[in-house]
């Protein structure tokens, strides 16, 4: 009986019913979009780590402390059969060593990084050295990131001395041919890092099959000789910052709920601050408060699972639709060849959940408050309209 | 045109006529190698010594006395300028331990911190430390002659014996008459020339013949140069038992 | 304005809605404000003066390529640039640390890099500016002669503990060797391994004498103060740039010292994550503005459609249909520009409020003593209050009049019957 009062009342409101509906259902469309491209911002940042150097995890040389070059070339190791005979798109061997880069005659300590060309458990702007072979010949193909070939003055296609050391101790120096400015999305394997194919560097530094570590797609056991590092610890410093910025996100959120329950709470208090003569008319016609607060309170109810049924109606169609476009930022990269970086919204379900809860939870709410005081409402001054000033 | 013909025949021959004097004064480039080493490295020797370090931009000057003993013990003491007075740089077998007065503590030289350049010069503690009779850690062989500021050099090509000896490639100019080394060039893996060394000034001290001035160049960086001027060259001298223990790097 | 309905409900949701837009910029650019100025203090300052060629080999440390007269340096600075930016000298270094054992032996060794900057002196700045004091974990600030700070990772790595002396080798000016001994006075959780691995801290003065660069820095780090707008800095440093040009050198210069400015867009690659940020903000304030103009039209139309009433009642007695509009537009933009005020007011508040006080969310953090900002703050910009007024008044104008838009096609009699019916 109630529900049919309310029911017919809401669909009476008409234009009024309509436009608060798609505005809360809009709010929520905004409200999931906003937190999930925040969402997606952080996942991006994690990827980007994630894609270009952590991969599942490392299994690392034990001791090797990659802020300490100078110690590099006493930690690597023979890899493992467990962890050589993995496919290629679930772990990626890696061997770094320090060298020495002389642009314009001038020194630059580096950080050699040999990575295997046929992997594709990481991915990183390295095409140009699968154009060579694994025979090292008098110039030696290199990929640097931008932010590298902006410090040290190189660009595509320079010639550059480098000089490094082979396992024995042994000086050696060759001219290195810039292949390629890649676009390095971490900063990390950008700085500072001098890209080879890792079967070149070990050639070179006369290290067969020894590695620095093996990033791998996921934690497979202990492995004999090699100590595993995991996401958590490889990352921690991202980690730590996008805790905080989750603590950015809920306050963010914060505001947004605020704008949203503003917009329901006002629509509803000039609802019956409008319609008190007829809720004096139904108290006049005998009908208790009570159940006069719980028809309103119902319509509230209808408003919001309207507006949830819109929302999924309209916020689905354009999520599917944006998570396929993504967010483009290439155009703020600086490399010879961009690779395409992409923002995707990160749609977390619980967290959507409660975010959908709560705004439904505070539609009646707001439903609800304005209507409570109905039952303190004298019929007569509520039939005058002078009940609710 | 068959003139033409045999003219470039008979200046071929006239050529072979003239190359194989050449060949027929066989160098035993090892012998010789041997013999550089034996004029160049005494029992003991003191050395009153300019460092002329010129990075391109500021030409500083270290003075410093050293006691040498064999190849593998040396102690230096450094007497100017004012910052590096008192320091001590102390070499045994393999070793090297630095002292400087103002921290009061002996360093030790160790690792990796051997490859750093020596007091900002062209030279590594490495390349000082050096202690192999060159006739020892590398195999010679002779590849020719080449006129170096008047003085016919045999070019002898150094091959190391071993895989971890740091320039595994020297070539070294040598007078064959005076057995004195006059350039040495010392070479990565690869054949690619890193540093550039000239032996100057060769004056007779005693029996032997030695150069006063030594001119040190990375030839991957621009502009740096170290100079080695030995200003006092005594051979076969009595070294304190002290200035070879430990014990000498304190105040 | 006695009318509840005509007034307070529409006011109220424009003041809501531009007070969370104002406080939604300044918070958005707060954050950003946060990421960027870890890099600021630390490392690059928002502007920086600094020889080209220590710039370019930077890498390397070439303490020989510091900048002479430190004294007249300032002067110029100050003179130079505005009196809102704070210069604080500093020297980038890189050394060797040699731990001893009990005897003197060196014990361990490990390279670090290092900054001088003035710890000591009472009205310097650094100390609040790099949160030491909280950052602190073991030990004391410097305060005697040749004292330092260790990041903590890196003290753990050496073995070495507070109150050891430990020795330092590294490149003097003029590219001589420098050896000198430290007290460990006190470790620091910068909350950035690198750091908590590799640096150490030094006062500026104990810099000077170890490398003997007397009257030397490598940099010269400007700061604004929190309120001041990116632009800002790109402003000051163009206008400091073309002074550079009519510089005469302090006689101490070597011939080639050339000294470049340079603003945190510059350097660590701050330039592209700003860029990449700003189409972030702009995308989450477009969002939110939006949504803001959706309910605040959607509050005009509602307060417009509850009027058609009085609409049809005043269009009764004889007023025109234009007036009618004219009259609602006019209060429309009144509500518009009256809630404007008030939210910015309250918006402005809050995030002058974050601005200056903060937000202190370190309680959330398990850890302590980390010196990665977790204060959350917000910073007031012009463009912020703009953001919310314009949709402020717009969107309240706008809703009025689309609502009273369908006065047109309704007959007197009508309007007058929804009157009835409320």
């Amino acid at each position: 009986m109630n529900w049919d009062i309310a029911n017919k009342n809401f669909y009476r409101q008409g234009l009024r019913a309509f436009l608060n509906v798609l505005v809360t259902a809009l709010s929520i469309i905004a409200l999931i979009f906003m937190l999930s491209l925040l969402n997606g911002f952080q996942a991006q940042a994690t990827r980007n780590l994630v894609s270009t150097d952590v991969g599942g995890g490392h299994y690392r040389v034990p001791g090797l402390d990659i802020l300490t070059p100078t110690e590099w070339e006493d930690f690597t190791m023979t890899v493992p059969p467990v962890l050589a005979s993995l496919p290629k798109t679930d772990k990626a061997e890696v061997l770094v060593q320090q060298g020495q880069l002389y642009p314009n005659r001038r020194l630059f300590p580096v950080q050699l990084r040999g990575i295997e060309m046929d992997q594709s458990l990481l991915s990183l702007p390295l095409a140009g050295l699968k154009l060579y072979d694994d025979k090292l010949r008098d110039v030696i193909p290199a990929v640097v990131g931008v932010k590298m070939a902006r410090k040290a003055h190189l660009k595509k296609g320079d010639t550059v001395v480098l000089k490094w050391r082979d396992k024995g101790g042994a000086v050696d120096a060759r001219d290195v041919l810039i292949v390629d400015v890649g676009d390095i999305i971490n900063p990390r394997v950008d700085d500072g890092v001098v890209w080879l194919r890792l079967d070149h560097l070990r050639t070179m530094t006369d290290r067969e099959n020894e590695v620095s570590w093996v990033a791998v797609r996921e934690f497979l056991g202990p492995v004999q000789g090699f100590e595993f590092h995991g996401i958590e610890l490889l990352m921690s410093d991202l980690l730590a910052l996008l805790r905080q910025d989750r603590i950015n996100s809920k306050i963010l959120w914060g505001i947004l709920m605020v704008l949203v329950c503003t917009s329901v709470f006002n629509t509803q208090i000039l609802n019956i601050f409008k319609r008190q003569k007829e809720i004096g008319t139904l108290m006049a016609l005998g009908m208790a408060p009570g159940r006069i607060v719980r028809i309103f309170t119902l319509e509230g109810v209808l408003a919001a699972f309207w507006a949830l049924v819109l929302a999924l109606f309209l916020g689905v169609p354009f999520f599917i639709w944006f998570q396929g476009v993504g967010f483009d930022v290439s155009h703020l990269s600086e490399a010879s060849f961009p690779i395409r970086e992409t923002i995707y919204p990160d749609y977390q379900p619980r967290e959507i959940l409660v975010s959908v809860l709560i705004v439904f939870a505070l539609i009646i709410a707001s439903a609800w408050v304005p209507v409570k005081k109905i039952i303190r409402l004298d019929p007569t001054l509520a039939l005058r309209g002078r009940a609710i000033t | 045109m068959i003139f033409m013909r045999n003219k470039i025949a008979s200046a071929l021959v006239c050529i072979y006529m003239l190359v194989t004097p050449c060949h027929a004064e066989e160098i035993d480039a090892q012998k010789l190698l041997e013999q550089v080493d034996d004029n160049l490295w005494a029992n003991t020797k003191f050395i009153t010594g300019r460092l002329i370090i010129d990075n391109g931009r500021k030409v500083r000057t270290l003075v410093q006395d050293s006691w040498m003993e064999g190849v593998d013990r040396s102690y230096s003491h450094y007497k100017s300028p004012a910052r590096e007075k008192g320091t001590k740089m102390l070499k045994i077998a393999g070793k090297l331990w630095m002292y400087t007065p103002r921290t009061d503590r002996k360093i030790l030289i160790a690792g990796h911190l051997l490859r750093q350049s020596m007091m900002g010069s062209d030279l590594s503690y490495e390349d000082m430390m050096e202690d192999h009779k060159l006739s020892r850690s590398y195999s010679a062989t002779h590849e020719g002659f080449e006129e170096l500021s008047g003085t016919r050099c045999a070019i002898l090509k150094l091959v190391a014996r071993d895989k971890k000896t740091t320039y595994q490639t020297r070539k070294v100019w040598i007078s064959p008459k005076r057995k004195t080394v006059l350039k040495e060039e010392r070479f990565a893996k690869s054949g690619k020339l890193l540093k550039r060394i000239m032996f100057k000034d060769y004056e007779q001290i005693g029996e032997r013949l030695f150069p006063r001035t030594m001119v040190f160049r990375d030839m991957l960086k621009e502009n740096t140069q170290t100079t080695y001027k030995f200003d006092v060259i005594k051979f076969d001298v009595e070294i304190p038992k002290k200035y070879f223990s430990q014990s000498i790097l304190k105040r | 304005m006695r009318d509840k309905a005509r007034f307070l409900f529409p006011f109220s949701v424009v003041a809501i809605g531009v007070a969370l837009v104002v406080a939604l910029v300044g918070f958005m650019e707060g954050v950003f404000m946060g990421m960027i100025d870890m890099t600021a203090n630390l490392d690059s300052g928002h502007l920086r003066l600094v020889n080209k060629a220590f710039y370019d080999e930077e890498h390397l440390r070439p303490l020989d390529r510091a900048l002479a007269s430190q004294r007249e340096t300032r002067e110029w600075l100050l003179k130079n640039s505005k009196a809102e930016v704070d210069w604080a000298p500093r020297i980038r270094w890189g050394a060797i640390l040699d731990v001893p054992d009990e005897q003197g032996e060196t014990r361990s060794q490990t390279p670090v890099v290092g900054m001088g900057l003035d710890l000591k002196s009472p009205n310097s700045n650094e100390i609040d500016r790099l949160r030491l004091k909280s950052s602190l974990v073991a030990g004391t600030l410097p305060k005697g002669v040749n004292e330092m700070l260790m990041g903590v990772q890196l003290a753990e790595v050496l073995d070495a503990s507070v109150g050891q002396s430990i020795t330092l080798l590294g490149q003097s000016f003029d590219g001589g060797m420098v050896a000198d001994n430290y007290k460990i006075s006190g470790l620091v959780r910068f909350g950035i391994t690198a750091m908590d691995k590799k640096m150490v801290l030094i006062d500026l003065v104990d810099a000077q004498n170890t490398f003997y660069m007397e009257d030397m820095v490598t940099d010269w780090l400007g700061y604004f103060p929190p309120s001041t707008d990116f632009d800002r800095y790109e402003e000051i440093k163009g206008s400091i740039s073309a002074s550079l040009a009519d510089w005469t050198p302090p006689k101490d210069w070597a011939k080639d010292d050339s000294p470049i400015v340079l603003s945190i867009r510059d350097q660590q690659n701050i330039g592209a994550i700003m860029d990449k940020f700003r189409v972030i903000k702009g995308f989450v304030v477009g969002i939110f503005t939006f949504l803001m103009v959706l309910v605040l039209w959607n509050a005009g139309i509602l307060s417009g459609i509850h009027r058609y009433g009085e609409m049809g009642l005043r269009l009764a007695f004889g007023e025109p249909h234009w007036r009618v509009i004219m009259t609602l537009a006019i209060e429309g933009l009144w509500i518009g520009f009256l809630g404007s005020v008030v939210g910015s007011l309250f918006g402005g508040s809050f995030a002058w409020y974050l601005q200056e006080v903060g937000l202190n969310m370190g309680d959330s953090f398990a850890q302590t003593g980390l010196m990665i900002n977790d204060v959350v703050r917000a910073r007031v910009t012009v463009g912020g209050f703009i953001q919310g007024i314009v949709p402020g008044v717009f969107a309240s104008v706008a809703g009025t009049l689309v609502a009273s838009m369908a006065i047109f096609q309704r007959s007197e009699a009508n309007l007058f019957r929804e009157l009835e019916a409320g």
